[in-house]
């Protein structure tokens, strides 16, 4: 990324277009060797053996014509001095004073290097009478054969010999050879294993070869070392940890008495000293590929340059003067190979090969060519047309998402998907089983479904959350569970499961549909013989006698007369019925509220079917309620707060604890680091004991309170339960019902409590709301900062309670209320003598 | 060819997948060559390669069993913990919105995952100025998501590997060590190799050994111990990436300065180092020394102008202190450098708004949206579109905006917390207590948040 651009100069595509090339296969130099016209030449080959040399040459061409050139004919034949096809696998390409003495000292010889052969070329070149007259070819002048593959070599005169060219040849097991003048031959093998070999190069000043060792130690060999250690072992003359897998390597005489070392890792960009010491490293923030080093000016001037060229993956060349930035500017194409050559008499031509064997001859422009964003080609706006779209737009989301009219949603909602439920149950050793079937019926696709299941009393083992996915239209979706009850649930009784099932629908909105199964009576009790003496009882009257033989039909039991007793099949409670002998009164009773309430509700829903069915509806109503009720209730919450204020407290000191047994564990940890050797360890140790058996009876008076809080919990809710149906019955206003399913808060009997607020904390601002509306007292309407006081719950309680059942006595008419028991006013002493002969005439 | 030499060819000009490919084919015929196994491991590793110093800083860690903290109620400006506060007091440099740990954030997202870098690209893109920092873990995401890179072959068997038999094979163990760490995200692993061959060198083990020890030590949490480590390998030699990560040793032990001062050194002996540099202003900006952080950043550009980080930094910096034309000025030039993403263009928006160039904003946003890609991106660029409703007055418009936004993040707190605002202008309370107490749950440290709670509910 840069404002700059590399511009174009000169480009040639050679004849292998696969990505062929590497680093090793781009080499510039004189055609011969005593010019001085800085026209260098360009030498690329290719893996598959593609041999091309290049001379960029100037067109001498008007403006129009270089336009065409451009786009239909960007080559200059006259370039292409030389192009062949050698069948054979190229891996590096040199050129240099090989055969001096032969008589082709002013020609360019070549050497290139094929895995298992290396061949020397001379090019030989005849100059013809106009530009593309010029006739090349290539000469072979010696080959040597390998019996291992070849990685690359290198160049120079080694033993410090001027103006002659030996090869050096690294093989894939890291062994070198030397070819001197005239096939003089030499081998060595490195120490150690070098399995993944790097390039190497050969530094002048020093007469010393630079490789890296697989520990990516940079190590220096001495020339002479090598040649007369034939197959023996040496060592080097320094080394130094680089610490990564180096690209690239070059050297440079910068000064008389340094050369320096350039490597292009794979993260950073290093520069040793030929003495072994680090000059600098650069951390690089880009992913290099390559690089190309040079020398401005002379070494013996005190003002030469090193400066550095590296290619990145992102197309960028960024130019160091040392380890300095002079310049950053943007590649035409990905380079692999990046050399500085001189051409059309201007030294510094920027070369470089792409991946795909294209040759570009560039420079830095320094005109800076600011990035054009591509325009994005948008249509223009039709107001009129995009108001109307918007409207339609709007119209269907608010349709979608309006949720003012919540019972048509959900009627649409089940609409688009049909739920069917089946339940049975089965008594087995474990206990009753239950199995529920859900079919889903979707009316059309569905990405989606997960179902939810949620029955009022706790499950074992099983899951409760189902998902169907890719649901088609009109297929039929069955999911089976099955499921047993904790035993613990004396107190409870499971009468009911809701379904929550929720998908996405086909405007992308999510819904779900409530769907409550209800288990029939016949699974919830069992018959048993009528029972005397219950705690609980409840007197019911009706205008028209209730056929109760048709309620209970699954009962099987024959004709019920006088009165029947029912138990709850997972707990141990029975219900009696008894059946006054003229009047249209029954009288309900039992030990347990969570009981009577199951039977009240079963009773409320036989009343509402009938009702549905218009045959005879019975409007049944309570006479007489437990006397007590109110005060159990009371008490049960006073209990559940008072246990719930110690589990506070028990938890509270639980965290300090634990606060001090990491502080001792610290400690601990200190004295045995022998930090402060001062103090016995024993201190510490028997503070850290101590405070780990607090922590133990802590968490286990925790378990036991826990357990309690269940159970009051339970009674609770068994007792709001039972209060909810008691007032179901007794009122015929609506209103009333929905403020006592508010004060309540039970749509199902579950008791949620959470950590921080317990199910009574957070009915108490509702309460206190209708208090005051009640007292017609001023709202305050900051709940959240009074803290719950149990008395002014209670109070306020009591009182709106008590206001909700005298309006229901206007109202409704009702001879005993829920005021009347609460002020303990019991009448019906003789009645109730009446009703204990019954039940045991009987019995 | 030799299928090696093109191997090794293809590992130079990093085609690791055709390399890795070609060694398969080699080990199948015959498992027992040495050289395209090394070659295999070093192609899986440079595949996956994430420099971990360039990765997101990780907060400062609280170790209970740390027996070594001294002060728990740290001096200003000297510990990361307390930036924030410092900068509540001061409230002179400049507003700029924080990170979900309170930090300030910053102009530049770097590549903390595997999947944030495109390719094997050094390119970092900026994010945009006004987005709400959900800062992750870098290392945990990185170190999970290298498995999911490996071609599906089970050729090495890392939990079986012995690190003492290894440690003696010197030619293998610094390739086995860089798989095990960068690939195999096993830096336990790669710590007991590190230990066994220093423990056969001793004291002959070399600067590289000690540089990586001191990385898995700061990988795993103890950073006290890598700082010896990491000091006597400086002691070798001042390699920057050892510099850099003593320097995050330091600040993972909450001791900012330190690492200042381990910078400060780094850069006499390396002196204009762009990596120290920018942690420099990466450390000034955590500690909340804005002033200082930008001074830094623009010397960074002094050196190496075409520096992402540093430009983004500056520009967000001129941003958040009301200069957007100055901020744009910047980001202009990111843009003519080549610089084409979505972030880019979201904030050039941003700028011409504020800046008032209301004539380009539209058009800017425009681009941002043709080029987000991910729903995060996406979620953003229409947060950022609301501010023009919410500038020009059409809170209609915004709460659209928001909503869409909403569709694409649902945990967009920043989104929630203007649609309260929104609602709150509507005079629906009730509903804009929701969005706030919805986007707290987000971000519990955002002061803007709880203020608008508290707002809310002594006006009723």
């Amino acid at each position: 990324m840069s404002l700059f651009k590399v511009l174009k100069w000169f480009d040639y595509q050679c004849s292998d277009y696969d990505e062929n090339y590497d680093a090793f296969l781009l080499t510039c130099c004189k055609l011969h060797s005593n010019d001085n016209n800085n026209k260098d030449i360009i030498i690329v080959a290719s893996h598959d053996g593609h041999l091309t040399i290049l001379q960029p040459s100037q067109q001498e061409s008007t403006s129009e014509d270089k336009s065409v050139d451009v786009h239909n004919n960007p080559q200059n034949p006259s370039s292409v001095i030389f192009e062949k096809n050698l069948n054979e696998p190229v891996i590096g390409v040199l050129s240099g004073n090989f055969f001096q003495t032969r008589n082709v000292a002013n020609q360019c010889c070549i050497a290139i290097l094929h895995p298992r052969k290396i061949a020397f070329y001379s090019l030989l070149t005849t100059a013809g009478l106009v530009e593309h007259g010029l006739q090349s070819k290539l000469q072979l002048m010696n080959k040597f054969e390998f019996q291992k593959t070849a990685f690359c070599f290198v160049k120079g005169g080694f033993g410090n010999v001027k103006n002659k060219d030996f090869l050096c040849i690294m093989f894939l097991d890291g062994s070198l050879r030397f070819f001197e003048h005239d096939g003089i031959e030499q081998n060595c093998t490195l120490p150690g294993i070098r399995t993944i070999p790097t390039s190497f190069i050969y530094v002048e000043r020093t007469d010393c070869f630079l490789f890296l060792s697989p520990n990516w130690d940079l190590e220096c060999f001495r020339y002479l070392n090598m040649s007369e250690t034939f197959e023996r072992k040496f060592s080097p003359i320094w080394s130094i940890n680089v610490g990564e897998y180096i690209l690239d390597m070059n050297s440079h005489q910068t000064s008389n008495s340094e050369s320096l070392i350039i490597l292009l890792g794979e993260n950073n960009l290093i520069c040793v000293s030929d003495t072994g010491k680090m000059k600098f490293i650069k951390k690089m923030d880009y992913t290099p590929l390559c690089f190309c080093s040079f020398v401005v000016g002379w070494y013996f001037e005190p003002d030469c340059k090193l400066m550095i060229a590296v290619a990145t993956e992102n197309n960028s060349i960024l130019i160091y003067q040392n380890s300095t930035l002079v310049w950053c500017a943007e590649l035409l194409e990905q380079a692999v190979a990046i050399r500085r050559g001189n051409f059309f008499g201007i030294a510094g031509g920027l070369v470089t090969l792409s991946p795909t064997g294209k040759v570009t001859v560039g420079f830095l422009g320094s005109e800076p060519v600011l990035n054009k964003v591509p325009p994005i080609n948008l249509s223009k706006l039709d107001y009129d047309k995009s108001k109307i779209e918007l409207e339609e737009m709007e119209k269907e989301i608010h349709e979608s998402v309006d949720n003012a009219d919540v019972p048509f949603i959900n009627a649409s909602a089940e609409k688009d998907l049909n739920i069917q439920t089946q339940l049975t149950v089965e008594s087995k050793e474990i206990g009753h089983v239950y199995s529920l079937r859900i079919i889903l019926l979707p009316t059309l696709n569905l990405e989606q479904v997960q179902v939810h299941l949620n029955p009022n009393i706790e499950m074992i083992n099983s899951e409760n959350v189902f998902m169907v996915k890719n649901l088609i239209s009109s297929n039929e979706y069955s999911l089976d569970t099955s499921f047993t009850l904790e035993n613990s649930a004396s107190l409870e009784i499971f009468d009911e499961i809701l379904l929550l099932i929720s998908f996405i629908n086909k405007q992308g909105i999510s819904r779900v549909i409530r769907k409550v199964v209800k288990v029939p009576l016949s699974k919830v009790f069992q018959p048993c013989l009528p029972q005397n003496d219950e705690i609980y009882k409840v007197t019911l009257s009706s205008e028209h006698p209730i056929n109760f033989n048709a309620m209970l039909s699954d009962f099987n039991l024959q004709n019920i007369k006088q009165s029947f007793g029912l138990k709850a099949t997972i707990s141990d409670s029975n219900l009696t019925m008894v059946l006054a002998k003229n009047t249209n009164r029954y009288r309900l009773q039992s030990n347990s509220l969570i009981v009577l309430k199951s039977f009240l509700k079963a009773l409320s829903n036989y009343n509402e079917e009938s009702k549905a069915l218009q045959t005879t509806a019975i409007s049944a109503k309570i006479k007489s309620i437990p006397v007590s009720i109110m005060e159990i209730l009371m008490t049960v919450i006073e209990k559940h707060h008072n246990l719930r204020e110690e589990m506070k407290g028990i938890m509270d000191t639980l965290n300090t604890k634990t606060i001090e047994l990491k502080f001792f564990e610290r400690c601990f940890l200190a004295k045995i680091h022998g930090k402060s050797a001062t103090s016995s360890i024993d201190n510490v140790h028997e503070l850290l004991t101590d405070t780990y058996q607090d922590i133990l009876s802590l968490t286990t008076k925790a378990e036991i309170i826990r357990n309690e809080i269940k159970i009051v919990q339970s009674q609770l809710c068994a007792t709001l339960c039972f209060l909810r149906e008691v007032v179901g019955f007794m009122s015929r206003n609506d209103s009333t019902k929905s403020i006592m399913d508010g004060i309540l808060l039970m749509t199902r009997c579950m008791f949620t409590d959470f950590h921080e607020q317990s199910q009574i904390e957070a009915l108490a601002p509702y309460v206190e709301n209708l208090y005051n509306i009640n007292q017609m007292k001023k709202s305050e309407n900051n709940f959240h900062q009074k803290s719950f006081s149990l008395p002014r719950f209670i109070k306020h309680l009591k009182s709106t309670l008590s206001i909700l059942s005298s309006e229901n006595a206007v109202s409704d008419e009702i001879l005993l209320n829920v005021k009347e028991s609460l002020n303990e006013d019991n009448e019906n002493v003789e009645e109730e003598k009446d009703w204990n002969a019954t039940i045991k005439s009987i019995i | 060819m030799d299928p090696y030499l093109k191997s090794l060819s293809l590992f130079r000009r990093r085609k690791y997948e055709q390399c890795i490919e070609i060694c398969n084919e080699l080990l199948n015929n015959n498992p027992s060559l040495q050289g395209p196994w090394e070659l295999k491991m070093r192609a899986m590793t440079q595949r996956v390669y994430i420099d971990d110093i360039e990765a997101e800083e990780d907060a400062v860690t609280d170790d209970p069993m740390d027996t070594e903290i001294l002060a728990t109620a740290p001096k200003p400006g000297t510990s990361l913990r307390t930036a924030t506060a410092i900068k509540a007091g001061q409230r002179t440099a400049s507003s700029r919105p924080r990170t979900s740990t309170g930090r300030p954030l910053t102009g530049v997202a770097r590549p903390g995952t595997i999947q944030q870098r495109a390719g094997t690209s050094s390119l970092t893109g900026n994010r945009t100025a006004l987005q709400s920092g959900r800062g992750n873990t870098a290392r945990n995401i990185r170190l999970g998501s290298a498995s999911i890179f490996s071609l599906s072959d089970n050729t090495f068997n890392m939990s079986r590997l012995n690190p003492s038999v290894f440690a003696m094979k010197s030619t293998v163990a610094k390739i086995l060590f860089q798989v095990l760490y960068y690939h195999e995200g096993d830096v336990k692993k790669a710590l007991d190799l590190c230990n066994a061959v220093m423990e056969l060198n001793k004291t002959e083990a070399g600067w590289w050994w000690l540089t990586q020890k001191g990385r898995c030590l700061i990988a795993i949490g103890n950073a006290r111990l890598a700082e010896n480590s990491l000091r006597s390998s400086l002691k070798l030699l001042p390699h920057p990436d050892t510099i850099s990560l003593l320097a995050r040793a330091y600040c993972r032990i909450d001791q900012p300065l330190a690492a200042l001062e381990v910078c400060k050194i780094g850069l006499e002996k390396l002196p204009n180092d762009i990596s120290l540099l920018k942690q420099q202003g990466r450390i000034y900006e955590l500690i909340g020394n804005l002033p200082t952080s930008v001074r830094t950043y623009k010397q960074i550009i002094q050196l190496d102008p075409m520096n992402t980080e540093a430009l983004s930094c500056i520009s967000v910096h001129y941003f958040y202190n009301y200069q957007p034309e100055m901020a744009l000025v910047y980001y202009r030039r990111l843009l003519s450098m080549g610089l084409n993403a979505c972030e880019l263009f979201c904030n050039i928006g941003l700028c011409c708004l504020y800046g008032g160039q209301l004539d380009l904003v539209f058009s800017c946003f425009q681009r941002a949206l043709r080029l987000a890609i991910s729903a995060d991106q996406k979620a953003d660029v229409w947060y950022n579109i609301s501010f023009i409703g919410l500038n020009i007055g059409d809170l209609d418009f915004a709460r659209r905006c928001l909503r869409i936004c909403i569709s694409l993040d649902g945990g967009h707190a920043s989104a929630l917390n203007n649609l309260g605002v929104i609602a709150m202008k509507k005079e629906n309370s009730t509903k804009a207590k929701m969005y706030f107490n919805l986007s707290k749950k987000l971000l519990p440290e955002n002061d803007e948040i709880k203020h608008n709670i508290n707002l809310i509910e002594n006006k009723h």
